[in-house]
């Protein structure tokens, strides 16, 4: 069996492919965005963060929204159209969230604390 | 006290039986219904913080305040653009006449009685205004940005229609 080039090539790229496919997102000290649109908050499929980690919040909407923990853990305030608010995520962050201003938006961010 | 209530609510589902046909405005025109009906619905919520305190109801009405002035703020930043401006017509006058008549039966009533009327009338308000968006004004809107606007205003009007309808579910 012979193997030439672009088959080693495919090889090692199929590979490099596996990291970005798979749905968990790891990382420490990252920054991730989190889109609000059309009343719905837009995460990467899969992302989980840690302490230290920053989120950006951006609203492309024309209504204001917030982005408040369920316990109030933590708050971006009222995020105007077309503004972005970061927070760094700390121990004391839980997951469930949603818009202060409209209560049916809802999500939850996957936090690991290790 | 239910007559009050059935009241509010009598006069809200009247509002779009009219003698002219609101498809027949032009944009200007539309605009200024926009406007107008943005700023009605901005006085009940006012009307809503100074009464209630029930927090579903606060909450509510702090959203129909925020992105009621968003929405008119786009439109006053879209019409200077277009160096236009809003011109007053039989529709803005008619739900400005009604809007004093439900204010007066709304302020009247306090506790549950007033959260289930303003309740069931940011519904039927939510229901008739974003029904004239869909069938009347947005197919006739002839500039494309003042069309996009008016698109865009509907998604968040019907967003505000489920809420209201969370809203009646939970003051009853």
């Amino acid at each position: 069996m012979t193997i030439d080039r672009r088959t080693l090539m495919a090889g090692a790229l199929g590979g490099l492919m596996v990291p970005t496919l798979a749905s968990r997102v790891l990382a420490h000290d990252k920054h991730f965005e989190i889109a609000i649109r059309d009343f719905v908050f837009e995460a990467p499929e899969g992302l989980i963060v840690h302490p230290t980690d920053k989120i950006i919040f951006t609203n492309h909407d024309l209504s204001p929204h917030t982005a408040t923990a369920l316990d109030g853990s933590w708050d971006t305030g009222e995020i105007k159209k077309g503004e972005s608010i970061t927070l760094t995520i700390t121990k004391e962050w839980t997951g469930d969230y949603f818009c202060a201003f409209h209560p049916h938006m809802t999500a939850k961010l996957m936090i690991e604390n290790a | 006290m239910k007559n009050l209530i059935a009241a509010v609510l009598m006069m809200t589902v009247a509002t779009p039986v009219l003698a002219a046909d609101p498809a027949d405005l032009n944009d200007l025109e539309l605009a200024h219904v926009a406007y107008t009906a943005d700023n009605i619905d901005i006085q009940y919520a006012h009307l809503a913080l100074a009464i209630s305190t029930t927090p579903e109801i606060r909450t509510f009405a702090n959203s129909m305040i925020s992105d009621h002035e968003a929405v008119n703020e786009a439109a006053l930043a879209l019409l200077a653009k277009l160096g236009a401006s809003p011109e007053d017509n039989f529709l803005s006058q008619k739900l400005t006449a009604d809007s004093k008549g439900i204010i007066d039966n709304l302020s009247k009533l306090r506790g549950t009685d007033f959260d289930k009327a303003y309740a069931a009338n940011e519904l039927a308000y939510h229901q008739a205004v974003n029904g004239l968006m869909a069938n009347a004004f947005i197919p006739n809107i002839e500039n494309a940005e003042v069309k996009a606007l008016f698109e865009k205003g509907l998604e968040i009007f019907l967003v505000h229609e489920g809420h209201a309808e969370m809203m009646v579910k939970a003051v009853q």
